[in-house]
């Protein structure tokens, strides 16, 4: 659906500034978004973000390279391409001098949707957002998170399949956050209405800065860094340090090092580092406890963290291997780290 | 997420359902909501009758209908400067404004062709102008009934007025277009400037009325409109503001303004239209070709209407060349290409884009409009000049040569500071180049060496004080002054060329 090919954006700094003359705000990106996908761009401060999005949007054009939405070629036919793109700025205004409902009308018909539609849609989209309230309201007497809402709509008022979203949360409360994550979710569903043809959810291109709500939504995931996606693919996959820019290659090596799991007991099992250290393929055992603790304290090999390299039919056959040994199992899970962590890892250079 | 069912036509709405551009009515719905427009025909209702009432008391009762067309001139004269310079204002800020809002990407990003968008801020922008404009017309309208004013003449002074406006308000949108965030109070007084200008008849040089917004309130006057179609008898060297002349021919006025505002305005929409959805970072107002074609019709105008028998024929071309030199100037500015743009171009050609070629831009432009301009400006000279001497053809020709060597040095070295790394290139080229002529001015003056060929090299328009005489005395001297020109020329292609291979690594 969304396909960048060897995008390159070259900025000057400006003069006086420290360091190069230039930066390179997107360094040859490639990335391949499928239909119904939720990829989340993240980033720190100048990383890039912005930059690609509006490329992708045929708002800036790139140095070399070439965006496609829908194989439609955005600098070569933008209008055709952005009838398929919903997009929102991370910092915009409204037209304060409009009423609500005006500004939805306006968009929709500079979109051309059809008239019959017109009104229908903004009643769906005024309702959705949660503005009905402010329906006759002039937008300049909104409030931030009012008039996001109010961009957000804009962006998905011509219902198109694509949405570019550039830090949609900003300015949200945590309610009104919350609202949003499900929106998205709602709007990547695929339909069925009764009677028609089945449709696909929206692909949603997405950035953020709080990496907690983009890890809850995101099928994928792509972190730039300088420029560079140093990082792209599957949310887990990531997350399990595969998607480096090497590829298939780069991330089989990073999965062939094994997932880390945690396994909890119901009771004490004084055998379980033993077993585990014995099994093959179980590496970096780690016991809950770790011997005689004070009074109170958790008994000894009650649980423990271990690296298996494995595939998961291996994995269920290591579960059901202890529990034939006699341990007491009641919680096991595969840890993976979280977006946030991962992001931390590579923006300090602990992992590259 | 369940859709209310109240329809969106819910409120008031005030627009009129004719207006089908989706920019024209937003601009419709913000400016004209009801309080403001009741407040606007209150203020200018009060303003007719003040008007009305004050002529009508200092009427000379012996000469009735005088007050009325006295009253009549100052309405059209208020409506004049509203639409023109109050909805020309309006215009200037239209895209910049938006630029400033982070509301125009929105608009960029939708589904309005470039000619939509442009449509729609050219009649929308000044839509209050347009407005008030409409609550003077009552007054106009029975100012116009009591001082008995010739129907004809009352249409054909709106239509001046509005096209007029039309043209002002489209260079405005240009302006509004490229120039930078809180450049807007610059560009409204360029705006007040060139009304200003364009109430001089012919520019001074041309035989041709004014073309300012204030000349309806003179057309609307008139009562014979034979008078616009007979020749001028060629004595008079004054100018005419009724007849004029195209290449010969008897042309009225109004007839000739409302072509040349309608053709004008149709090359800045064209502006508008090439570039208004674009990226600010690679706007190029007119492709080379349209580039060259702008050249060719604004010369088709400036010699077809030229006051021939006003000007020797040196002077006759030294004026015609001084503004091509002035339209050169700025529609070679507008070729100029920034650091984003040759990036690109690098990326694109590879090579290529950092070749000889590439270092020369946009001479070979600037040349090939010269190869237009100049035989067509000597042979009009050579073919519609007065009797008055003296006239030398081969000196006419190196003339365009000298002139259009400086202009190429020039527009180089604009092009070479454009691509260095400054703030803003281009206003600090600028602002060397007229120190630099300042400076070269006061030290010639005081040297008293203006117009020798020596210092011509360095002001080139020296050249245009050349007549036979002096071509004849110091031949040598001129051609070596021409070819001196192409000195700074190899120099500025030499740092451009090393400007594009620091760029393409």
């Amino acid at each position: 659906m969304i396909r960048l090919e060897n995008l390159t954006k070259e900025y000057d700094l400006p003069p006086g500034a420290h360091g190069p003359a230039q930066v390179v705000a997107a360094d040859h990106v490639n990335l391949e978004i499928p239909a119904g996908e939720i990829f989340g761009l993240v980033g720190p401060n100048g990383a890039g973000k912005t930059t690609t999005l509006k490329m992708l949007c045929g708002l800036l054009v790139p140095t070399s390279g070439r965006v496609s939405v829908n194989q439609i070629d955005v600098e070569k036919q933008p209008e055709e391409a952005q009838k398929h793109i919903g997009y929102l700025a991370d910092f915009f205004s409204c037209y304060d001098d409009l009423i609500v409902w005006e500004y939805f009308d306006y968009f929709a018909r500079a979109y051309k949707m059809e008239p019959a539609l017109i009104a229908s849609r903004i009643d769906y989209v005024i309702g959705v957002m949660g503005l009905e309230p402010k329906r006759h309201a002039f937008i300049s007497g909104l409030s931030r998170g009012m008039k996001q809402r109010v961009g957000i709509g804009r962006a998905i008022l011509h219902d198109p399949p694509v949405l570019v979203l550039d830090e949609p949360a900003s300015g949200l409360d945590p309610k009104a956050r919350l609202e949003l994550k499900l929106l998205i979710k709602e709007l990547n569903r695929p339909t069925a209405p009764p009677g028609a043809a089945p449709k696909p959810g929206k692909t949603v291109f997405i950035t953020s800065h709080v990496l907690s709500d983009l890890e809850e939504i995101c099928t994928s995931v792509g972190i730039l860094e300088k420029g560079k996606l140093v990082r792209v693919g599957p949310l887990d996959h990531v997350l399990r340090g595969g998607g480096t820019p090497e590829g298939a290659a780069g991330a089989g090596v990073a999965l062939a090092a094994g997932r880390k799991y945690r396994v909890k007991l119901a009771a004490p099992w004084p055998e379980l580092a033993g077993w585990l250290a014995a099994r093959a393929g179980v590496s970096e055992v780690k016991t809950d406890g770790g011997g005689n603790g004070p009074p109170g304290s958790r008994a000894p090999e009650n649980g423990a963290e271990f690296v298996f390299a494995g595939t998961d039919t291996e994995v269920a056959a290591l579960v059901r291997d202890l529990v034939l040994a006699g341990a007491p199992v009641c919680h096991f899970e595969e840890e993976l780290q979280t977006l946030e962590q991962l992001y931390f890892k590579i923006s300090s250079g602990e992992v590259m | 997420m369940s859709a209310p069912a109240r329809s969106v036509t819910a409120g008031r709405d005030l627009v009129p359902q004719l207006f089908s551009n989706p920019e024209l009515i937003r601009n419709v719905r913000t400016q004209l909501r009801r309080g403001r427009m009741l407040a606007a025909a209150g203020i200018c209702a009060s303003i007719s009758l003040t008007l009305g009432y004050a002529f009508h008391a200092g009427a000379n009762p012996t000469n009735p209908g005088v007050w009325a067309r006295e009253w009549l001139t100052w309405m059209v004269g208020i409506q004049a400067v509203v639409l023109a310079i109050g909805g020309g204002i309006a215009c200037v800020q239209a895209i910049s404004r938006e630029k400033e809002l982070n509301t125009f990407d929105f608009q960029r990003v939708t589904r309005l062709t470039p000619l939509e968008l442009a449509m729609g801020k050219l009649f929308g922008a000044p839509a209050q102008a347009y407005f008030v404009f409409l609550c003077f017309m009552p007054a106009a309208l029975m100012a116009a009934a009591l001082g008995k004013v010739r129907p004809s003449f009352l249409i054909a002074a709106y239509v001046f007025l509005i096209l007029n406006s039309i043209t002002f308000h489209a260079v405005s949108l240009v302006m509004s277009l490229v120039i930078e965030r809180a450049a807007s109070a610059g560009a409204a007084l360029l705006l007040l400037l060139m009304v200003g200008f364009s109430n001089v008849p012919g520019f001074g040089i041309m035989e041709l009325g004014p073309l300012s917004p204030l000349y309806a309130d003179v057309l609307i006057l008139e009562s014979d409109w034979g008078a616009f179609w007979r020749a001028t008898s060629g004595v008079s060297v004054e100018f005419d503001q009724t007849s004029v002349q195209f290449f010969g021919t008897a042309v009225p006025h109004p007839l000739a303004a409302a072509v040349i505002f309608v053709t004008f305005t149709g090359w800045m929409v064209l502006a508008l239209v090439r570039n208004i959805k674009r990226d600010p970072a690679v706007y190029e107002l007119y492709s080379p070709g349209q580039f060259l074609g702008l050249i060719l019709y604004a010369n088709t105008i400036l010699i077809g209407f030229f006051a021939w028998r006003r000007f020797s024929p040196l002077t006759a071309q030294a004026s015609l060349l001084v503004f091509n030199v002035l339209l050169m100037g700025v529609l070679g500015l507008a070729l100029l290409r920034n650091r984003d743009q040759v990036r690109r171009r690098l990326r694109e050609l590879g090579a290529k884009g950092a070749s000889w070629a590439e270092a020369a831009w946009p001479a070979p432009y600037l040349v090939a409009g010269f190869l237009l301009v100049g035989p067509a400006v000597n042979l009009s000279t050579q073919w519609m000049k007065n009797a008055a001497p003296p006239w030398d053809l081969g000196l006419a020709f190196f003339r365009v040569a000298f002139i259009a060597l400086w202009m190429v040095r020039d527009t180089l070295f604009l092009q070479w500071m454009n691509l260095r790394r400054l703030k803003r290139p281009l206003p600090m080229g600028m602002l060397y180049l007229m120190v630099f002529y300042l400076c070269a001015t006061i030290f010639s003056a005081m040297l008293d060496l203006y117009g020798a060929a020596g210092v011509s090299a360095l002001m080139p328009m020296g050249v245009l004080g050349l007549e036979p005489a002096g071509w004849a005395r110091d031949a040598m001297g001129w051609n070596v002054a021409l070819l001196a020109q192409l000195v700074p020329i190899a120099i500025f292609v030499n740092l451009l060329h090393d400007k594009l291979e620091e760029l393409a690594k």
